[in-house]
């Protein structure tokens, strides 16, 4: 269910796969010790990068709807502007399960 | 006389309070006393406003405050830490989001404890997460009201003392939710976002142009003094790559199961608002961090002897910008503090309400009961919230340590109950009593594991016993365990997949 079916999803797995492995040790402890980027502390600089990277990606996975779960993925049933949850022990005027 | 310091932060807070109770009074004209009204917004929330209540909410004192105080004492590998976590926090906000969303409107969860209970068919299991939800929850209501109380202190440079500034924050906060519940609650988050965001990007830029002539030099200056504090570990050796990483997957799952938060989850309008909110909203939280470096690293070489890490954020802004400048940036704490302060009251309420006085009260109690019933609670539980922030406790203060810890364990048996077919309920009530009691166990040095394990944070040991044995039982259980577990994750199957398109080809 949790696993991406599409290539963009595919695709936007790999790029935060190399995100969550980029912003950890031992990368982060490497680049710490590195020179300086125009002036800049390299973790810094590294953390900047990745962080807009990352957010990028989810932008564009976002567009893609990469990970599933779009409007086509409602039920019809659920798409009413007032729905009436199912429950077996529905409270008058409860929406509640147990 | 008053100071042109106090003068401007009492102004600038006043307008603040004022417009955000405007809000909250708009909020509570709107809405009715319908259960989903008050608890979820009414399932209504569309992209800009659950944007913002998610990053709002998400950002607390910690924010503004306490990391400004962390990178005082350990340098900037936090910030990566947070990237990290703030990111994985989007993907579950999508991800698992989208698909609470779909649950909460088949079948009406609103907490955490109602999806959860039902999937185990447990009230037990269900009444254990609440009341670790509340427990851990309750706390963050106290720090908040004492971080806005110091912040209002500093601010008008004690002309309103902290006790005074926390009570009238409080009354405020109580007052909107009281009125309009979770709708008055996001759009009032909605204002302090924005200000949250350009107090803190105003103040950044200004202070690094304006006490080191640009960025270059800055980081020039520091790398020459502090190298120790621009690298991991960090200078006291705090950042170990153990601690580092099992840091920001526990932060991640644990912020992501706290009740204010999940509660964004069924608020959302559909599932495209909330893929669109996990997009933007990593995107807000990485930026917002990347001006409060500056003013954190500012405090490491302006005060190396600074009493008080917490308080390296202020201390910056009015060595080295004009007052009123940062008695109005300052303000923007008061934000922050207030915006999860806030979520977390109107959360308490609805989750005693929703998972303990509802089913005491039988099915006899009408709706607008159930909802009054939560209004009520909420200067109650401010006004005890208050007691203890003036206190001081310093058991609260612990207890807001092992918070985000032990919020984390009930992220295995949520997610596994819904993508799993083993899962079952003797697996997860087993896998969350003991994480929860390992993570609390280490965490109040009740026992001290051995040297020569890894230094992992004590709800990653916690998160191991609960994965490990919720998988065992899971594998060894009977199958009549997971009747529910398996119905939800059809509905799951039914709804990804599409398949009411094939009942009506079948019809045709």
């Amino acid at each position: 269910m949790l696993v991406p079916a599409s290539a963009s999803g595919k695709v936007a797995a790999a790029l935060l796969g190399l995100f969550f492995v980029a912003m950890n040790p031992p990368v982060v402890t490497a680049i710490g010790s590195g020179p300086a980027v125009a002036g800049f502390a390299p973790l810094y600089v590294w953390f900047v990068f990745w962080g807009v990277f990352v957010s990028l990606v989810l932008a564009w996975a976002a567009h893609e709807n990469a990970f599933g779960l779009g409007a086509d993925q409602v039920p019809p049933e659920l798409e009413q502007t007032d729905p009436t949850p199912e429950g077996p022990a529905d409270a008058p005027g409860d929406s509640r399960v147990n | 006389m008053v100071s042109l310091q106090a003068t401007v932060a009492l102004t600038t807070i006043g307008v603040y309070l004022l417009v955000v109770l405007a809000v909250g009074y708009r909020g509570w004209q709107i809405g009715t006393l319908e259960v989903d009204d008050w608890m979820a917004a009414g399932r209504d929330l569309g992209l800009v406003v659950l944007l913002f209540t998610y990053t709002a909410t998400y950002h607390s004192a910690f924010a503004f405050l306490g990391i400004g105080g962390f990178v005082y004492d350990n340098g900037i590998g936090i910030f990566g830490a947070a990237f990290l976590w703030v990111a994985l926090s989007g993907l579950i906000l999508w991800v698992l989001g989208t698909r609470v969303w779909l649950l909460g409107k088949k079948y009406g969860y609103i907490t955490p404890a109602d999806l959860v209970g039902d999937l185990y068919d447990s009230d037990l299991l269900a009444r254990l997460v609440s009341l670790t939800l509340v427990v851990v929850t309750f706390p963050y209501v106290a720090i908040q009201l004492i971080g806005s109380g110091l912040v209002f202190e500093t601010a008008t440079r004690g002309l309103v003392s902290f006790e005074v500034g926390a009570a009238l924050l409080l009354l405020v906060g109580v007052l909107y939710v009281w009125l309009g519940g979770l709708r008055a609650v996001a759009w009032t988050d909605t204002i302090q976002g924005v200000f949250l965001f350009a107090a803190m990007w105003l103040a950044g830029w200004v202070f690094v142009f304006t006490a080191f002539r640009g960025p270059a030099s800055f980081w020039t200056r520091l790398s020459e003094n502090f190298a120790a504090y621009l690298a991991l570990p960090g200078p006291a050796g705090l950042f170990t790559p153990a601690y580092y990483t099992t840091l920001w997957l526990t932060f991640a799952l644990g912020i992501m199961m706290l009740p204010h938060l999940f509660l964004r989850y069924v608020a959302a309008r559909s599932p495209r608002v909330l893929r669109w909110t996990a997009a933007f909203g990593t995107g807000y939280l990485i930026l917002f961090y990347v001006p409060t470096a500056f003013l954190a690293l500012g405090a490491v070489v302006a005060f190396p002897d600074l009493a008080r890490p917490d308080s390296a954020i202020p201390a910056v802004l009015f060595e080295f910008t004009p007052v009123w400048f940062a008695s109005v940036v300052v303000a923007g704490a008061v934000a922050a503090a207030m915006s999860t302060a806030d979520s977390q009251l109107h959360a308490v309420s609805t989750l005693i309400t929703r998972d303990w006085y509802e089913p005491l009260a039988g099915s006899d109690v009408d709706e607008r009961t159930v909802t009054r019933t939560a209004r009520l609670l909420v200067p109650l539980l401010g006004a005890i919230s208050y007691v203890i922030a003036v206190q001081e406790v310093r058991f609260i203060l612990d207890l807001a340590a092992v918070s985000l810890y032990n919020a984390a364990q009930v992220f295995p048996i949520l997610v596994g109950g819904l993508v799993w077919p083993r899962a079952s309920r003797s697996g997860a009530l087993s896998g969350f009593v003991l994480g929860v009691t390992v993570t609390c166990v280490l965490t109040f040095d009740v026992i001290t594991l051995p040297a020569s394990l890894p230094g992992f944070v004590p709800g990653f040991y916690g998160l191991l016993v609960n994965v490990v044995t919720f998988v065992s039982l899971g594998l060894l259980g009977p199958d009549s365990e997971n009747e529910d577990v398996l119905r939800v994750q059809r509905y799951l199957e039914y709804a990804t997949r599409r398949q009411w398109e094939e009942t009506v080809r079948d019809d045709d």
